[in-house]
C-alpha cells in the first residue's frame, strides 16, 4: 500500500519538475551514495581477503576469496571473546535504548501535558543538554562513579546509557502535537487512571516518535567509545566497538589486520540486521516532526 | 607498544581529559583497594593492553604466593587507555601498575601521575640498555622498568637492489644516489617514502645525535628546530625536489603495502618490532627482504634510532612500591616472562640478557636466513642515551602531521615544518604552565 502512494506521489513531481533539474538532483544523490557506499564497499571486500592479498591491488574488487577463514579466525582471536564483546553491545544498546525510551516517553509526556510550576526551566535544562557531546560527559560520570564504587560493572556503562536529553525533547514535541487533549479527556471521563491513559492511550499514539528514540539511542550506546574506556578495565565487559578498536591497533604485536575487518564487518551486519525491520517506522517518525 | 598513526584521536581525547581533570578537583584520596593490609599477601593491579603481558603476569603468580598481580587490559595508550589511567589516578582508583609508552611518559611526569622509584629501582639499572632506562624516567628520577624498545634499521628489498644495481646504502649519500636511480629506472619506483609524522623525523633526528627535548634546573629546554633536525630536513628536502620520494604514505600503512605489493617500494626504516609484519603482510617477497644498519652520515659509524617501547610505570597512589618495582622488574628481565612476551607481543627487550635469547637471535627464513636481530641489537647498542621526549607529544605529532602534508604539497620545506611545529610546541607548553628555558 504505501508503496503505491508513493509511487503516485513521485509521478506527480516527475510531471512538474524539468528534466534538466531532475537528473542534476539524481546526479548529486548518486554522487553522495556512492560516497557513502565505497568505504563500506571496500570494507566488505577486504573482509574476503587473506593479509597476503590484502592493500594488494585497488581493493575494490574481490581476489581469492577467505571470508570464512576469517570469520574463524574472528572467533578464534583471544580465545574467542568476540562473541561475548557482540552480546555485551547488544545488551549495553538494546537494554538501555530500550529504558532510555521508556524514560523519554514518560518525561516527554508530562512536560507537554501536565502543566506545573517550573515546566519551561525543566525543558530548557534538558534542551541544553542536548547541544553538549556525550562523550564530554564521560569523565565526570567515571569520577562519581568510582567514588560509588560503581566502575568496571556493567552498571557503569548501563546506567549513563539509559538517560536520553534528546529523546525527552523528541518525546515532548511529538507528545504536544500527536497526542490530542480530548482524548485524554476522553479517557479521564470514562474513568481511566492518569497511568491508565498514559500506558493505553499516548503511549500507542506516540509509537512512531518511540521507536526513532529507540533506534537513535541505540546506535548512540552502539558507537559509545570513551565511557566504556573509562568505566571498565575487563575485557570481558567491553562493548564490541572497544574490542575491535584493540584489536586493530594490535596490529604491531601481530594482530592481523584481516580480523579486524572481518570483525567490523560482522559487528555491522548485526546492526544492518537489527535496522531493517524498525526502519520503516523511523521514517514516519521522522516525517512527522517535520511536518507539523 | 609503538603509537604513531592512532596518534591524531588519542591527542583530542588527551586534551579533553587533561581540560576535564584540571577543572574537576575530585577529592579521590585513600580509595585503594589493596589498602594497608600489614600481613597476608599484596595484591597489585596492572593495566596494559599488549597482547601476552597477561601470560608472563600469569607465570609470575605461580612462583610469587606473596605478591599477586592482577592484570587487565584496558585499550591501548592513545586510543583512550592513557586518558584512563589519567582519570584513574584523580580518581584515587589507580592500579599500581601500567604499560605506559616512552613517548607518553613525560607526559604521565608533568601530570603528577607517576611515583618516583628511584630508591628502589636504581640497583636493576645495569642489566637494561642505557637509553631505555633513561626512557623510563625524567631529570634523574626512575618512574618505570623498560620492557621494550624500537631500534631502528633499514629494511630494504635485496632483489630490486641487486637488478638496478643500486649501491649498498651505507651512507645517506649513497641511498641518496640509490634513491634516484631507483626512481629513473621506473617513474614509478620509489626507495622510500617521504617522512610523514613526528615519530619518523625524531627517529632521524635522534640517529643524527640532535635532541628535541631536555629538562634543566626545572625548565623545559626545546629545540625541535635545532642543527641536527635541520640537517635531517636539508637532505629530505633534497631528495623531495628531485622527486624521488613517496610522499602520502606512511611506513606499514595500507597504501604503503600495496606500492610495496607491486615491487614499487625498495626499502623503509623501521623498527624491529615490525619483521613479523612483513611476514604476514608480504608473504609473496619471502626472501627478498634483508635488515641492514641505517645509512650513516659518516662512513664507519654506527648510530640508530629508536621507535617505540614501553616501560611498566608505577603510577600515583601505589602503596606498595618495593613489590611494585620487583615485579616490574621481573616481567622485564625473567627468562621465561620475556621469552613470553617476545613470542606473545613482539616485542624487542630491552633487557641486555633478553636480546641474547634464542627467540630474538635466531635466522629468520623470510629474510633470507639472516639473522636480522643481530643487526637490531647493534642499533640499540648504538642509540644515544640522551633522547627525552616532551611532555606533549600528543601535540606535537599531528602538528608534525599536519605540517609534513604542506611540505609533501610544495606549500612548505622540511625546515619550515620544523620551525612551524617548534614555535607551536613552546607555545603549547606555555598556555599548559611548563616552564620553558
Amino acid at each position: 500500500m504505501t508503496t503505491t502512494r508513493y509511487a503516485t506521489s513521485s509521478g506527480t513531481t516527475a510531471r512538474k519538475v524539468p528534466l534538466a533539474s531532475r537528473s542534476g538532483v539524481f546526479l548529486v544523490l548518486l554522487l553522495f551514495s556512492v560516497y557513502t557506499l565505497i568505504p563500506l564497499w571496500w570494507l566488505l571486500v577486504s573482509a574476503t581477503k587473506s593479509s597476503g592479498d590484502l592493500f594488494g591491488d585497488g581493493g575494490l574488487w574481490f581476489s581469492h576469496f577467505d571470508l570464512w577463514t576469517n570469520i574463524r579466525a574472528v572467533f578464534h582471536q583471544q580465545d574467542g571473546i568476540f562473541g561475548r564483546w557482540i552480546l555485551n553491545s547488544v545488551l549495553y544498546s538494546a537494554g538501555g535504548a530500550f529504558v532510555a525510551t521508556l524514560i523519554s516517553a514518560m518525561a516527554g509526556y508530562a512536560l507537554a501535558k501536565y502543566p506545573f510550576r517550573g515546566r519551561d526551566l525543566a525543558f530548557n535544562i534538558v534542551l541544553g543538554a542536548v547541544l553538549i557531546p556525550a562523550s564530554m560527559f564521560a569523565l565526570p560520570l567515571y569520577l562519581m562513579f568510582s567514588s560509588i564504587g560503581l566502575v568496571n560493572t556493567y552498571w557503569a556503562v548501563f546506567l549513563p546509557c539509559i538517560v536520553s536529553p534528546f529523546g525527552v525533547y523528541l518525546a515532548r514535541i511529538y507528545a504536544a502535537d500527536g497526542v490530542p487533549y480530548e482524548l485524554l479527556e476522553a479517557g479521564r471521563v470514562d474513568g481511566a487512571s492518569e497511568a491508565r491513559i498514559f500506558w493505553r492511550i499516548a503511549m500507542p499514539v506516540m509509537s512512531p516518535a518511540l521507536v526513532t528514540i529507540f533506534l537513535f539511542q541505540f546506535v548512540g550506546i552502539w558507537n559509545n567509545y570513551l565511557l566504556p574506556v573509562l568505566m571498565l578495565n575487563d575485557d570481558k565487559l567491553q562493548p564490541v566497538t572497544v574490542g575491535l578498536a584493540g584489536w586493530r591497533n594490535g596490529f604491531e604485536n601481530g594482530i592481523p589486520y584481516t580480523v579486524t575487518l572481518t570483525g567490523a564487518v560482522l559487528s555491522l551486519t548485526l546492526l544492518v540486521i537489527a535496522f531493517l525491520p524498525l526502519q520503516r517506522f523511523w521514517r514516519s517518525g521522522l516525517a512527522a516532526g517535520s511536518v507539523k | 607498544m609503538a603509537p604513531r598513526r592512532m596518534v591524531r584521536g588519542g591527542a583530542v581525547i588527551l586534551a579533553v581529559a587533561s581540560l576535564v581533570t584540571m577543572s574537576a578537583c575530585s577529592s579521590g584520596g585513600e580509595v585503594s583497594d589493596s589498602g594497608s593490609r600489614a600481613s597476608g599477601p599484596v595484591s597489585l593491579d596492572f593495566w596494559g593492553w599488549a597482547p601476552g603481558y597477561d601470560k608472563s603476569v600469569a607465570l609470575w603468580n605461580k612462583t610469587h604466593p606473596n605478591v599477586k598481580v592482577k592484570f587487565s587490559k584496558v585499550p591501548s595508550g592513545l586510543s583512550g587507555g592513557y586518558t584512563k589511567m589519567q582519570a584513574a589516578v584523580k580518581a584515587g582508583n589507580a592500579p599500581c601498575l601500567a604499560q605506559v609508552g616512552y613517548e607518553s611518559l613525560s607526559t604521565f611526569v608533568t601530570t603528577g601521575a607517576l611515583e618516583d622509584i628511584s630508591s628502589y629501582a636504581n640497583t636493576d639499572k645495569d642489566q637494561f640498555v642505557e637509553w631505555a632506562w633513561k626512557q623510563s624516567g625524567l631529570g634523574g628520577k626512575v618512574f618505570g622498568i623498560p620492557v621494550d624498545t624500537g631500534p631502528t634499521a633499514l629494511f630494504y628489498r635485496k632483489d630490486l637492489f641487486a637488478k638496478y644495481h643500486l649501491p649498498a646504502p651505507k651512507t645517506w649519500q649513497d641511498f641518496s644516489a640509490a634513491a634516484e636511480k631507483f626512481h629513473a629506472a621506473d617513474p614509478e619506483n620509489y626507495l622510500i617514502n617521504a617522512p610523514m609524522d613526528s615519530y619518523e623525523m625524531a627517529v632521524y633526528t635522534w640517529q643524527s645525535g640532535g635532541h628535541w627535548f631536555g629538562t634543566a634546573n626545572d625548565q623545559w629546554q626545546v629545540k625541535i628546530d635545532g642543527p641536527q633536525t635541520q640537517k635531517v630536513s636539508q637532505y629530505w628536502q633534497g631528495l623531495l625536489d628531485k622527486k624521488v620520494l613517496k610522499t602520502g604514505v606512511a611506513p606499514l600503512d595500507g597504501a604503503w603495502f600495496k606500492e610495496a605489493k607491486a615491487d614499487h617500494m625498495a626499502s623503509v626504516v623501521t623498527a624491529a618490532w615490525a619483521a613479523p609484519m612483513f611476514e604476514q603482510m608480504l608473504p609473496k617477497q619471502s626472501g627478498k627482504w634483508a635488515v641492514a644498519p641505517m645509512p650513516q652520515w659518516n662512513a664507519g659509524e654506527q648510530a640508530a634510532g629508536n621507535n617505540g617501547g614501553s616501560s611498566t610505570a608505577v603510577l600515583k597512589g601505589c602503596k606498595h612500591l618495593k613489590q611494585a618495582t620487583e615485579f616490574a622488574t621481573w616481567f622485564s628481565t625473567n627468562k621465561d616472562s620475556v621469552s613470553n612476551l617476545i613470542k606473545n607481543t613482539g616485542i624487542y627487550p630491552a633487557a641486555k640478557s633478553g636480546m641474547d635469547l634464542p627467540a630474538v637471535n635466531q635466522k629468520s627464513p623470510y629474510f633470507g636466513g639472516q639473522n636480522i636481530y643481530q643487526v637490531f641489537k647493534a642499533g640499540a647498542e648504538n642509540t644515544d642515551p640522551n633522547w627525552v621526549w616532551g611532555p606533549t607529544m600528543s601535540q606535537v605529532e599531528p602538528d608534525f602531521i599536519d605540517e609534513l602534508k604542506k611540505v609533501a604539497q610544495g606549500k612548505a620545506s622540511m625546515s619550515d615544518a620544523a620551525e612551524a611545529v617548534q614555535s607551536k610546541t613552546v607555545k603549547a607548553m606555555k598556555s599548559q604552565g611548563l616552564s620553558v628555558g
